[in-house]
């Protein structure tokens, strides 16, 4: 997906190399889809110039999300 | 005949996750060497926020999307903030969506948002969100960019939203 994003030089991306369907993780992680739309408006906030892609630390299933807002 | 068994055999093609990353890799309907550029016109602690999905959710009770075309449905589905999540459905053959039928967040993260409003990160969600079936190809490409998305654009416009979050299925 990401060559897809540089070809159609999107303004800002954020991307994960996850399955298809499971564009913000796991079922049910709380912490990990926090994490990632907590990301991706970082990237509105700090981006500068239009195609910006951000490549995600997060590896499938292998990440430990810690909590950032109580539940 | 021949027609519905050739799309029958597409789709179960595309549920392997290695030709759609192979389709991904060679995919080149729209390339573009420079990209539009709006800078943020406040924090998103103040900006009102719209959530678009292309992984074919739509209400239960709006007609859902085109399957048995091969080249996808290019039409717009909006999906409004209350609604009644239990009224939800997906319409889409290429891709898995069962874990996202398990907890919508994975496609369309609603619940999380309503949660970074409630913490101050965002500062509104907006009244109505929107949803596309992806894997759009051939001649439905042209009505998608000159139709569907300009009347997407429009009612966010018309929405006063400041921010668009477009979440890939």
């Amino acid at each position: 997906m990401r060559r897809i994003s540089e070809r159609l030089f999107l303004p800002r991306s954020y991307h994960l190399r996850y399955p298809f369907g499971h564009a913000l993780g796991e079922v049910e992680n709380r912490n990990q889809q926090l994490q990632i739309l907590v990301d991706c408006l970082n990237l509105l906030e700090n981006a500068e110039k239009p195609g910006t892609i951000i490549d995600a630390p997060y590896l499938w299933k292998r990440h430990q999300f810690e909590e950032l807002f109580p539940s | 005949m021949i027609a519905q068994i050739l799309s029958f055999l597409s789709l179960q093609i595309f549920k392997s996750s290695t030709v759609r990353e192979l389709w991904a890799k060679n995919h080149r309907e729209f390339e573009f060497n420079t990209g539009p550029w709006t800078p943020l016109q406040k924090p998103t602690k103040e900006s009102k926020l719209c959530l678009i999905t292309s992984g074919g959710l739509h209400l239960n009770t709006d007609p859902p999307f085109d399957t048995s075309d091969s080249n996808g449905d290019p039409t717009l589905r909006t999906i409004p903030l209350n609604s009644d999540q239990n009224k939800w459905k997906i319409t889409h053959n290429y891709y898995d969506h069962s874990d996202a039928e398990r907890d919508w967040n994975l496609i369309f993260p609603l619940e999380r948002l309503r949660e970074l409003r409630n913490f101050g990160k965002i500062g509104a969600l907006a009244n109505n969100h929107y949803s596309l079936m992806g894997h759009i190809t051939g001649p439905h490409l042209p009505t998608l960019l000159h139709q569907t998305a300009r009347e997407l654009a429009d009612r966010l416009r018309d929405e006063h939203t400041d921010l668009a979050l477009l979440v890939p299925a």
